[in-house]
């Protein structure tokens, strides 16, 4: 080998390092999320809260506090947050910001009760508080997704409320939130209320669309559901749920060709839809077309069924015969 | 090429390798970074090259070759590293702003993602709610007169008839269901009225599903039951009891038995309720005598001389015998084929009862063994298995479908193990007087006079009427004829021959006062040397009503234990004091 054949191969093993070592420097030098405050700052603060207890000023104590308070929660001590948060609003119980921080300490600690009286609390000090909305709205949807407690669930209503009047940029989903919990919570007008104030702030807003079709529905006003069903599937023609949901109206008012057209159409979107090859199988029972529904009834038998689902498929299979 | 030009070229790929990098680190894409780098360190190599020149010792130009590439490598580690304070600067300018404002500072505007409409599959929460299906109400089971078989009270079934758990079957949350509890659960739960788009709805909307557990009444006669029951008594065997337009079943009895009561548990259950029905149970699994099994549907034995009346049939309906008076003779041995033991009769000298020669109707009233074979041979083992197989009978080889009865668990009589079983002369003239390798059901013997009774029509026998769920009537058996065995004519010559078997023949002890029946007797042999007793009758032969069949495990000859069971029993079912 020569000696310039040789030192191709070193320049070559070298450009080979070198390529590795800028691959490896190309990750990002600052985390994307805000580094915690360093220890060493509590010293500074804690000077600060010195100087203010040696004061006369009260104010300026409890703020000292509360900016210590701050701190402690930064480096994820919470309960010396909140002793801090204590001291400050035991000096000025008009810090609603203090409320909330507590507030926000006390759901870090799991007190979520804790946590919910000092939201509150904050709220009533500035009724327009945003970020205290913002994150009880958090807690209350991780409460409620546990224990469906109907009181929660009406200050989870409220609260998107809230938050839809103090950012009108964010009311249609925020209004959509609500409408879906107050649905949850039974109250179909409030909720229809709701759908219709988040389809009037976004007209495209298809979910809300979809929603406000199941109220009609439930309160036996098709022709109403139908509307919004048009409608939704206009802006999403490849939403299964959609067409399913109106073949099930169509089938309630006697319209079975056009239920078929629907629930067939769901299927072609989605082919493995539980609900759309029960409601089908159904409908074609009810036509007499007993080769067709034991065809979707067949189908049926090859998927996983949760158990309402599974007691829909043998009440239907008890309609139209067809071994079990 | 002149030295001059080199030197101009090598400095101007350095100026170009410089401007490459510096515009390089503005750029976002990674990828083109590492390539203007690349690029640039390969043309700010030339110069510096060009400069080491190739003079001197190779071991110095090679060492100064690895100080400029280790030069150039540092100097590509630092620009990627400045690169990267100028792309990533307003990461690093918010961790920096971020100390000043832990947490006090206001949050951004929220962000909702959003996906373009037209892309959407699925719309809305995607929440379904519990549907509610209220599955502690049950049914009733009544007999046909309204009477409470089965109920459930405070959250327990009970059985006011423990002797039915044979039909009944049990709900037990320890053993599961059985019986028609387990073949009408889907009424009896209500499942049956549930609409399977209410309970996608009730998903859907939250809205209720209604369930209305329906009341089977069944086709059962508890009066009848209960004499069927005290006339078997506790001797081992079955009753089976038919309504013959209808094929009905009105009775039906097994002995032994179980109380499905010891296998259900009270609401709510203790450990010693739990420990109770698990002895209950281990010890009925651990009997001999097999206390679970319906005799009467799921017993299989062998029919005797009660199968005498499907080969009589056979031989009337083919033609194979003219009518009823034609001759047969009835000779103490029939020798059937070389090496096989001639066929004898029950008892030496028949012929003298029978006459020689005799009739089709003497024969079969004194059970002739020697004239059946006779006519078994004459029929033939094709047309003797087509016969057996309109009676529901066939060979195990050939055995398809399931068993008439559908209500509750019944097994399919065979008349051999295989079809080329009935080939060989003995063993067609012994199937055909009642011995070789047929096993049947009393069921299957009550169907046989039942269908002689209804004018050659095989009915399928039922249980179960009615299902009604309040005013609304869910199921609804209708009599369901299965096929033409034999011809009414045929049906006709078959009942005068059963009825002169009572007036003249072995059956006669079943005669029964201001009324005409018609039966046959059976002994069949079995292993252990004491034979079963075997009765079928139809009653009143003028117009046939009730068809039965009796079986008493080695009760003897059919004539001693089973005939009084059913004369019993049709005395209960026609109102006449035997």
């Amino acid at each position: 080998m020569t000696r310039s054949a040789m030192g191709r191969i070193w320049c070559g093993a070298a450009l080979i390092v070198l390529v590795m070592v800028l691959a490896a420097c190309s990750e990002p030098l600052v985390e994307p999320r805000a580094p915690r405050t360093p220890t060493a700052v509590i010293d500074r603060y804690n000077a600060i809260v010195a100087t203010a207890e040696a004061g006369e000023d009260l104010l300026a104590r409890a703020r000292a506090y509360y900016d210590r308070g701050n701190i402690w929660f930064d480096q994820q001590n919470y309960t010396e947050a909140i002793a801090d948060y204590d001291r400050a609003l035991a000096l000025d119980p008009s810090m609603s910001r203090a409320f909330h921080n507590r507030g926000l300490a006390h759901a870090m600690l799991k007190e979520y009760d804790a946590a919910l009286r000092d939201y509150a609390l904050a709220i009533h000090l500035d009724p327009d508080y945003r970020r205290a909305y913002e994150n009880r709205v958090r807690l209350l949807e991780e409460l409620t997704a546990r224990t469906p407690d109907e009181t929660l669930l009406q200050q989870l209503a409220d609260d998107y409320g809230n938050l839809a009047r103090l950012i009108p940029a964010a009311e249609a989903p925020y209004r959509y939130r609500q409408g879906l919990i107050l649905a949850r919570l039974g109250d179909r007008t409030a909720a229809r209320e709701a759908f219709d104030a988040a389809i009037r702030a976004r007209p495209q807003h298809v979910d809300a669309l979809y929603e406000r079709a199941l109220l009609h529905y439930a309160d036996g006003d098709l022709n109403a559901a139908l509307a919004d069903l048009d409608t939704a599937l206009r802006l999403s023609p490849r939403a299964a749920n959609a067409y399913y949901v109106r073949g099930l109206i169509h089938r309630a008012q006697g319209d079975t060709r056009g239920a078929i057209a629907d629930f067939g159409q769901a299927l072609i979107l989605q082919p493995a839809y539980p609900e759309a090859l029960i409601a089908r199988a159904a409908t074609y029972a009810e036509q007499g077309n007993i080769t067709a529904a034991r065809a979707d009834l067949q189908r049926l038998d090859d998927l996983q069924l949760d158990p309402p689902l599974q007691q829909a498929r043998e009440a239907l299979r008890l309609r139209i015969g067809g071994s079990g | 090429m002149p030295d001059r030009l080199r030197a101009w070229i090598a400095w101007f790929a350095g100026v170009l390798g410089i401007l490459i990098l510096g515009s390089g680190l503005l750029l976002d894409s990674v990828m083109q970074w590492r390539l203007h780098l690349l690029a640039g360190l390969w043309l700010l190599s030339l110069p510096a090259r060009r400069l080491i020149g190739q003079s001197g010792a190779t071991a110095h130009r090679s060492l100064r070759g690895l100080m400029l590439m280790a030069v150039l490598g540092f100097a590509a580690i630092g620009l990627q590293l400045m690169r990267n304070q100028v792309t990533q600067s307003e990461a690093t300018l918010r961790a920096v702003a971020s100390l000043a404002q832990p947490v006090a500072a206001e949050q951004p505007q929220p962000v909702f993602p959003e996906t373009d409409p037209a892309e959407r599959t699925s719309l809305g929460s995607g929440r379904t709610f519990p549907v509610a299906i209220n599955a502690g109400a049950r049914g009733r089971i009544l007999d046909r007169n309204g009477i409470v078989l089965a109920e459930t009270v405070d959250g327990r079934r009970t059985y006011p008839n423990p002797a039915l758990g044979h039909l009944i079957g049990f709900q037990s949350r320890l053993y599961g269901t059985t019986g028609l509890e387990a073949r009408f659960d889907a009424q009896l739960s209500g499942v049956a009225t549930l609409s399977p788009t209410a309970i996608l709805e009730a998903r859907l909307l939250g809205s209720s599903v209604e369930q209305f557990p329906a009341d089977l009444t069944l086709t059962l006669d508890s009066r009848l039951q209960e004499a069927a029951q005290q006339a078997l008594g506790e001797r081992a065997g079955a009753v089976a009891l038919l309504d013959v337009p209808t094929g009905a079943i009105l009775a039906m009895v097994t002995y032994p038995r179980f109380d499905p009561n010891q296998l259900v548990l009270p609401e709510p259950a203790t450990q010693a309720d739990v420990d109770r029905v698990q002895a209950a149970w281990a010890e009925l699994n651990a009997r001999s005598d097999a206390p679970l099994l319906n005799r009467a549907t799921q017993g299989r034995y062998p029919p005797g001389s009660v199968i005498k009346t499907l080969t009589a049939a056979a031989a009337l309906d083919s033609g194979v015998l003219a009518d009823p008076m034609a001759p047969v003779t009835c000779p103490n041995l029939l020798p059937t084929e070389a090496g096989a033991p001639p066929v004898r009769n029950a008892v030496d000298n028949l012929f003298r009862r029978t006459g020689d020669p005799s009739d089709l109707v003497r024969v079969y009233a004194f059970s002739c063994n020697t004239a059946f074979a006779q006519i078994g041979l004459l029929l033939g083992a094709d047309r003797f298995l087509e016969y057996a197989r309109r009676f529901g009978l066939q060979t195990v080889d050939t055995r398809s479908g399931p068993p008439d009865l559908r209500d509750i668990p019944a097994e399919v009589g065979t008349i051999a193990n295989e079809a080329s079983f009935l080939q060989r002369p003995a063993a067609l003239a012994d199937t055909a007087f009642g011995q070789g390798q047929a096993l049947v059901t009393p069921l299957d013997m009550a169907q046989l006079a039942a269908s002689v009774a209804n004018e050659g029509r095989l009915m399928r026998p039922y249980l179960v009427a009615e299902a009604r769920a309040g005013e609304q009537v869910i199921y609804q058996a209708q009599p369901e004829p299965l096929r033409q065995v034999v011809s009414p004519e045929t049906s006709r010559r078959m009942l005068d021959i059963m009825r002169t078997s009572v007036e003249i023949g072995y059956a006669q002890p079943i005669a029964l006062p201001g009324v005409s029946i018609g039966a046959k007797t059976g002994t069949a042999e079995t292993p252990r040397g004491v034979p079963h007793s075997w009765i079928i009758a139809v009653a009143p032969v003028e117009q046939p009503r009730y068809a039965i069949a009796v079986i008493v495990e080695y009760g003897g000859e059919g004539s001693r234990s089973a005939l009084p069971v059913a004369r019993q029993v049709l005395a209960a079912a026609l109102g006449v004091t035997p």
